[in-house]
């Protein structure tokens, strides 16, 4: 049941069609995981936030460093050598006192990686490197969970989603990882993936208009470019192919 | 983004497409694109025909397909 502040807050989005006072209880009663609290989970926390998911659990073992502030914008110049995660729970609070956001500083591991998702209903990637995207993406296979992934590189991105059981998995689309490199981007391109797996985490959650199913969208932020590109599960896939 | 037009003999397939390309440019890739000693797209290389995705190198195309090579982007 919405309180007549939450009716207040969330006016604009409630006056949407197919979205409403249903649509905005959904938000609050949903519990959210984002791994990763630099380029992509900084926009899409901020906006997941804003637009009232109830429950945030972010995960970040990283220290804020000088050369992160070009793009993670959760985190500011008093923030150098502070936690990821305990900077971005501190940003989020102050953009809405109504939600839980909880932070875990955190590297995420094959061994703790079903504990630290816990009781969240969906997985948002926003990891920057491969070996843990993997690790999410079978943690989500595993649980039968929803999972958006997102991916930058200079003015470039890609995000897609992915439904266990209905769509490619991340590995059937990626069979194997970029190498680890520092990697160049600008911070309007996480900006622009980030709110792209909001919108899909929220469009999800409240059950209005369509996925990036077996869609991959890919951001040429050099010619202001969307282009789509179909994906298709690999029944060879060494995640998801012995699954039914 | 970058691209050019290829001829090939009729009923040619991906995988020939793929060595075309990888014989007139793969030298300017690095070594995770193709690998100059199998002469040949990495497998992390997605392969897209007429924007979707293709796994088997043995797909005949046909005149005017569009060939999409992408690579999986790191960061976040």
């Amino acid at each position: 049941m919405l309180t007549t502040t939450e009716r207040d807050r969330y006016q604009r989005q409630i006056m949407m069609d197919g979205f409403g006072e249903v649509g905005q209880e959904k938000l609050k009663q949903a519990k959210v995981f984002i791994a990763g609290a630099g380029g992509l989970g900084s926009p899409v926390a901020i906006y997941l936030a804003v637009a009232g998911v109830g429950q945030i659990r972010i995960v970040d073992r990283d220290v804020v460093e000088l050369s992160n502030l070009n793009r993670q914008i959760l985190h500011g110049d008093k923030d150098v050598d502070r936690g990821k995660a305990e900077s971005a729970g501190e940003k989020l609070r102050q953009m809405n006192s109504d939600i839980k956001i909880e932070t875990i500083a955190e590297n995420i591991t094959e061994d703790n990686i079903q504990e630290l998702i816990g009781d969240c209903q969906l997985i948002v990637d926003a990891m920057d490197n491969f070996p843990t995207r993997y690790l999410l993406n079978k943690a989500a296979l595993s649980r039968n969970m929803p999972f958006f992934h997102g991916s930058v590189h200079g003015l470039d991105g890609m995000a897609t989603t992915i439904i266990p059981g209905e769509t490619a998995c991340l590995r059937c689309i990626f069979p194997e990882p970029p190498p680890t490199a520092i990697f160049p981007v600008i911070g309007v391109t996480p900006g622009i993936i980030g709110i792209i797996q909001a919108t899909e985490v929220i469009k999800h959650i409240v059950g209005i208009g369509e996925l990036l199913k077996n869609r991959l969208l890919v951001w040429d932020g050099t010619i202001t470019h969307f282009g789509e590109l179909i994906v298709k599960k690999d029944p060879q896939c060494r995640d998801c192919g012995s699954l039914t | 983004m970058p691209g050019m037009e290829v001829e090939l003999s009729d009923n040619a397939s991906l995988g020939e497409l793929l060595q075309e390309v990888g014989r007139r440019v793969g030298n300017n890739f690095p070594e995770w694109i193709w690998n100059p000693q199998d002469r040949a797209f990495n497998p992390g290389i997605l392969v897209f025909v007429d924007y979707e995705q293709v796994r088997d190198l043995t797909r005949q195309l046909h005149d005017g397909s569009q060939v999409f090579l992408a690579a999986a982007l790191l960061g976040g």
